[in-house]
């Protein structure tokens, strides 16, 4: 019987003499890998789409109104609340912060090209960068947009400081695509005593990625949105292996494609990359399924000025003394860079599913959320908002109803069966349920019968999703605050179960000691538990004050959240649970890993990198580098 | 946090709810099982005992009754209100614990009585287990929200463990603000007492623990014109019982009602948050507050007292005549000087941060009037001032030659009393005078330099913690406080600046009163240590306290003086226990003491180094 030839593609069906069968061979093995080099979010010239000066992409943000007395709405139409007008957000804002939304602070502009300071690089740096092929810039625009990250000091300081100054930015910056670049640049940095800050998508909260001040070599910001080529995916054995550009939506968007998930969503998992996960020890919103980064990653490459730390295979477990992964991972860039990763996938999952739970008060969700953990039935995620986090999220609603949904469901079970809940004290918890559609239907009655349990009650799907969407916007909401006089800032913890409820309380009343002690007139303190394990939950404060009648807002900032971190430290609470040490928490860093823990760790520095070309200068508090570089 | 206020009777079941107490009722049931019924019937029979309970009924009925018994008592009771109704604003966030002195009986119940009347809720006061056993009374107490501690702890572990939890309980759960007396007992002298850490300790658990985000401490100083027991405590501190808190007592001591005793007043000051206070040492399972702060906060709560402690007129007088007594050995003084003297008094006090009640403008007349209200101490007659009216009509005569032929200068009785009003002003002049003298003494020793005039300084304030025990608090400051009052005041002048030198300087009047309020008790205790040295055979602390009383009164009867200290019991007792502790004398194993002759010898040198008149002759030469 003849085959009929006519429906298999050309290249297939004749052979080309021209070409090489094992370049077709290879084609088609990389194709069942699914190597590929994404098109990322994030281009080279990031300001294209993202703010320089503030959270998020250029055209979603909170503006004023100029209707009525000012209405507060949100642009774009990337988010569910876009092109919305938020009348309650607006009446919140004026009852909490008493603001003036007529009164605008302006951010200053971008720069002129003139106004930038010199670049340090050398000619001779240059000219090895051209050569190696490796794409560069010395534009001030692109230097002054990699020289921060996300936390109040940095955005405050673009936002307003920049009109006296220009702060301490990077004199260089390089597009790094593959690991022997940035071996080379690594090891010119190393010969030319100067220094790499490696920066992937910027939204540090510690300042980890901040220029250090006084650093007087030349700085080499070493962007690695460029390297975001995936090698493989591996469906038998699960895992991906990709270099660490790869932004967190693009990293899902891509697999999700192909059927499969790596399951990791941080709340910046928009904006940041594969490897700034693995350098802070990131933790993702869906950590109850799918892990947290320690235990998505199997493997990693990270070069340093002695050489490439790598360990051998992918095993999926294994005893070869201390496990090296553990160095590379929450290293925030003081070590090497991290190139690339492996990664373990998951199939997608056949639902998901929103849930929402009411509870009279948050000391009842709290040992709701213990039950929970303890009988390990956590959903994908699972949040528990305070009372002031419950009454703010309702105000981003566009107009119409403003006590909704939650407060009808309890309004009928009022009058039928359920007492005690009272609108100044319930709180909220948020559900996300992920599996195959029995799996989901069972994990949500197995949970309702414990919420039961705790005088709780179920509140909706639409809540719930409502809360999970909420967690992206929140994050702009800052940069509208600072153009009204308000500063904001989240910060975090991890806490065993036993002292959680004694930390949200302590915590509040130090915020609200120091407020008054500062002179804060209006401040705003919120909590929630957006984590629960074994033995402890992860807790996560909002916190924002109207700085009106205060010289120095970000110092009164910093000196207020300094004393809430030592009161969480006092009540048994990590110095971080996700947002890692930086320079921000650095004072606290030996207290907290002992005086040989921080001695281990500079030894270790003191291996992989005896020059310090990695001089970002987080987790030590010294003044001098560890050793300095002769110069 | 968000959780409800619990009743009485809730608190105490959540103290039954603890996993200390289930670990008790385990072990008692490991040890032998038919233990634990046992110790679980203990358990509520000594919850039982502690608890408080609240009875609106009992505590209106109680407020009519005292304001009868006030408007026949007293004139008023003053409040400075501003601060109460600031603090009455910030309550609810975070426990808010009173902590005032304790002179009285009538101390809590007005206490209670104050709050009722701002309609803050009353505090949960912790009572002495005496008035339990008063027929009926106790129980009215304890409706009024009195909760019973025991005297001591020793013998009773279990009863420890569960009268803490209670505490920590009552603060983290209970609806009123807590109120302890830190001196423990009542002051009979109307000087603040050592304070006792016990109590604070436990008051501080609950925050070390995380269950509340912070105590606030009020310090409150009640202050009364005149001591409804101010008899008592004048038999009390001759080593005379105090009689035992008795119902039928109480009816009986309805005397007291007959007389006036002018004016009480509520001091209160602002709140010292702990969380400001108190080191926190995370890491540890049960944790514990560090000493150090401990003792610094008490001692900051007594000096806090003393500063917020009402110094009156009477105060002033008695001052004058207390001087005139121990310096010129005289019972009267001319009217006129008194009020000179009061009027000087009055402004350096208040320069130093004393509560000082205003003056009237007429001086003389206001003395008159302390002459009435205190009119067992002292009279006016012609013009003067008289600390004895056996002498009325011999004038300016000084003793009086009593029926067993010794020479007595005023009544004991009138002596003590009269240091009831001067202790209060010498516990806020203690720290100056006692600079005063060291360098008074110095500057008649060669090498007068700083560093030697601030160890003696520090060495006697240590020496006499137990008599003035609030200057121990931040001494490096009060060494630099002391020196600038006293050349503030012109007691002392600077003749080289370089190397500190000070001679006397011109305000006598002051350096006279300082002088008269300071030397006695180093003298008294310079004696002490002289006779203790010549005691070779182990004796019990009684023994001690005797031969050291005669050898007070002997030493007053022989040089014909009056230092009413050393009439009194707590003087020589407060004397041997600091002997005691700094090991002058140490315990053999029969609770006897011997005496460390090497240890005493050294005292004495160091003591009599200060130079003070020892006799008759030098004393009148001395200033």
């Amino acid at each position: 019987m003849v085959r009929d030839n006519s429906k298999i593609p050309k290249w297939l069906a004749e052979e080309d003499a021209k070409e090489d069968p094992y370049s077709l061979e290879q084609k088609l093995m990389d194709y069942a890998m699914c190597k590929t080099k994404l098109n990322g979010i994030i281009p080279k010239n990031r300001n294209e789409v993202i703010k320089w000066n503030g959270w998020g992409y250029n055209d979603s943000k909170f503006i004023i109104k100029p209707v009525g007395d000012g209405l507060v709405a949100f642009t774009g139409n990337r988010y569910p609340i876009g092109d919305l007008d938020l009348p309650h957000f607006t009446q919140w804002v004026k009852d909490i912060f008493e603001v003036d939304i007529n009164h605008k602070n302006h951010p200053a502009p971008l720069p002129p090209p003139e106004a930038y300071p010199k670049s340090l690089a050398s000619q001779e740096f240059l000219e090895a960068v051209d050569k190696a092929g490796i794409s560069k810039s010395l534009d001030g625009v692109d230097r002054l947009v990699r020289c921060h990250g996300q936390t109040l000091h940095d955005i405050y300081t673009l936002r307003f400081n920049l009109k006296k100054s220009i702060p301490r930015i990077p004199d260089v910056v390089v597009w790094p695509e593959t690991t022997e670049h940035v071996v080379t640049l690594v090891a010119l940095a190393e010969r030319m005593t100067m220094v790499i800050i490696p920066y992937g998508g910027g939204t540090s909260v510690s300042g980890a990625v901040t220029c250090p001040d006084n650093e007087p070599r030349p700085i080499i910001s070493l962007d690695t949105t460029q390297m975001n080529q995936i090698f493989y995916v591996d469906k038998k054995n699960l895992l991906i292996s990709c270099q660490c550009g790869i932004v967190g939506q693009d990293l899902e968007r891509f697999l999700q494609s192909k059927g499969f998930t790596v399951g990791h969503e941080p709340d910046s998992y928009e904006f940041s990359t594969v490897g700034g996960w693995v350098a802070t020890r990131a933790s993702g919103m869906k950590k109850n399924v799918y892990g947290n980064i320690e235990d998505l990653l199997v493997s990693a490459t990270m070069v340093t000025p002695s050489g490439i730390l790598h360990k051998k295979g992918l095993h999926p477990r294994q005893s070869v003394g201390p496990d090296f992964n553990h160095v590379i991972l929450g290293s925030e860039g003081t070590l090497g860079v991290v190139t690339e990763v492996v990664l373990k996938i998951r199939p997608v999952a056949e639902v998901r599913k929103y849930g929402s739970v009411v509870f009279p008060t948050f000391t009842d969700g709290v040992n709701c959320m213990r039950e929970i953990a303890k009988q390990r039935c956590q959903p994908a995620s699972i949040r528990l908002m305070d009372n002031e986090q419950f009454r703010f999220g309702q105000t981003l609603k566009p107009a119409g109803g403003f006590f909704n949904a939650i407060v009808e469901t309890i309004k009928k079970a009022y009058l039928t069966n359920v007492k005690g809940f009272d609108l100044e004290r319930i709180c909220v918890a948020t559900l996300l349920f992920e599996g195959s559609k029995k799996s989901v239907e069972q994990q949500e009655a197995r949970i309702n019968n414990i919420v039961k349990d705790f005088g709780g009650m179920p509140a909706g799907e639409k809540n719930g999703e409502r809360g999970y969407m909420l967690t992206f916007v929140i994050a702009y909401i800052r940069d509208i605050g600072l153009e009204f006089n308000v500063v904001a800032e989240s910060f975090e913890t991890s806490v065993p179960w036993k002292h959680t409820l004694n930390l949200c309380r302590n915590v509040k009343y130090v915020i609200g000691k120091e407020c008054a002690r500062h002179k804060v007139k209006r401040h705003f303190i919120s909590h929630r538990v957006t984590q629960t394990y074994d033995s402890g939950c992860c807790v996560y404060f909002y916190f924002a004050f109207n700085w009106q009648g205060l010289d120095d807002p970000v110092g009164t900032y910093e000196a207020i959240e300094a004393a809430a971190r030592e009161e969480i430290l006092a009540n048994q609470g990590s110095l971080s649970h996700h947002h890692g040490v930086g320079k921000l928490r650095a004072r606290w860093y030996k207290s907290q890993v002992s005086e040989l823990g921080e001695n281990l760790y500079r030894q270790a520095k003191r291996a992989l990198d005896p020059n310090n070309v990695f001089g970002v200068g987080n987790l030590l508090t010294d003044e001098e580098p560890p050793l300095k570089a002769k110069l | 946090m968000d959780t409800k206020p619990s009743s009485p009777e809730d608190i105490k079941k959540k103290v039954l709810d603890t996993e200390l107490y289930e670990a008790i009722k385990e072990l008692a049931r490991d040890c032998d099982p038919s233990n634990q019924s046992i110790v679980c019937d203990r358990a509520r029979e000594i919850l039982k005992e502690i608890g408080y309970s609240k009875s609106l009924r009992t505590i209106k009925w109680l407020a009519l009754l005292i304001v009868k018994i006030l408007n026949k008592l007293m004139n008023g009771i003053y409040v400075n209100e501003s601060e109460l109704l600031k603090l009455k604003e910030s309550m609810g966030n975070c426990p808010l614990v009173f902590v005032p002195t304790h002179r009285s009986y009538g101390d809590f119940i007005l206490m209670a009585f104050v709050c009722f009347m701002y309609e803050i809720e009353i505090p949960c006061v912790a009572a002495g287990l005496d008035f339990l056993s008063m027929w009926v009374i106790g129980e009215v107490i304890r409706n009024t929200k009195a909760f019973y501690i025991r005297r001591s702890f020793r013998s009773d572990k279990l009863y420890k463990l569960l009268f803490e939890q209670y505490v920590t309980k009552l603060l983290s759960f209970g609806d009123s603000p807590l109120e302890f007396f830190i001196e423990g007992t009542r002051s009979r002298n109307g000087k603040s007492l050592k304070p006792k850490y016990g109590f604070l300790s436990m008051v501080l658990k609950p925050f070390l623990s995380g269950e509340v985000p912070d105590v606030k401490l009020v310090p409150v100083a009640i202050s009364y014109d005149r001591f409804l027991e101010e008899w008592l405590f004048i038999r009390e501190q001759q080593g005379i019982p105090k009689p035992k808190e008795s119902t039928s007592g109480l009816l009986k001591a309805k005397s007291i009602l007959k007389e006036n005793y002018g004016n009480a007043y509520f001091h209160f000051g602002q709140p010292i948050s702990v969380h400001e206070w108190i080191r926190r040492q995370s890491d540890i399972a049960l944790p514990k507050p560090v000493l150090h702060d401990i003792t610094e906060l008490a001692s900051l709560i007594i000096k806090t007292h003393i500063q917020l402690q009402v110094i009156g007129t009477s105060h002033l007088v008695m001052i004058c005549l207390y001087n005139n007594l121990v310096t010129n050995n005289k019972t009267s003084m001319s009217l006129k000087s008194v009020a000179d003297r009061v009027r000087m008094l009055q402004n350096v006090l208040k320069s130093f941060g004393a509560t000082v009640l205003q003056l009237q403008d007429d001086i003389e007349r206001e003395i008159l009037q302390v002459s009435c209200v205190n009119a067992r101490l002292v009279c006016a007659k012609n013009g003067t001032l008289q600390l004895d009216d056996q002498s009325v009509g011999c004038g300016e005569s000084n003793s009086s030659i009593t029926n067993d032929g010794k020479l007595e200068i005023i009544d004991h009785d009138r002596a003590i009393g009269l240091l009831l009003y001067v202790n209060p002003v010498a516990a806020v002049l203690f720290s100056p005078s006692l600079l005063l003298l060291v360098i008074l003494s110095g500057s008649k020793m060669s090498g007068n330099c700083d560093t030697d005039i601030e160890k003696t300084f520090k060495d006697l304030s240590y020496l006499f913690e137990d008599e003035f025990p609030a200057a121990l608090y931040e001494l490096e400051n009060s060494y630099q406080t002391s020196k600038e009052f006293l050349l503030q005041h012109h007691c002392i002048y600077s003749i080289n600046e370089a190397k500190d030198g000070y001679v006397l300087s011109t305000n006598l009047a002051l350096v006279d009163c300082l002088y008269s309020l300071i030397y006695p008790y180093i003298l008294g205790y310079l004696l002490m240590a002289q006779r203790l040295l010549q005691i070779n055979d182990a004796s019990t602390s009684q023994q001690l306290l005797n031969e050291c009383k005669i050898t007070l009164r002997t030493f007053m009867d022989h040089n014909r003086r009056m230092f009413p200290m050393f009439l009194t019991n707590p003087f020589v007792s407060s004397c041997i226990s600091t002997f005691i502790k700094t090991e002058h004398l140490y315990r053999t194993s029969d609770k006897k003491f011997l005496v460390n002759p090497r240890k005493i010898a050294s005292m004495i040198s160091q003591l009599s180094a200060l130079n003070i008149p020892m006799n008759e002759s030098r004393m009148s030469s001395k200033l």
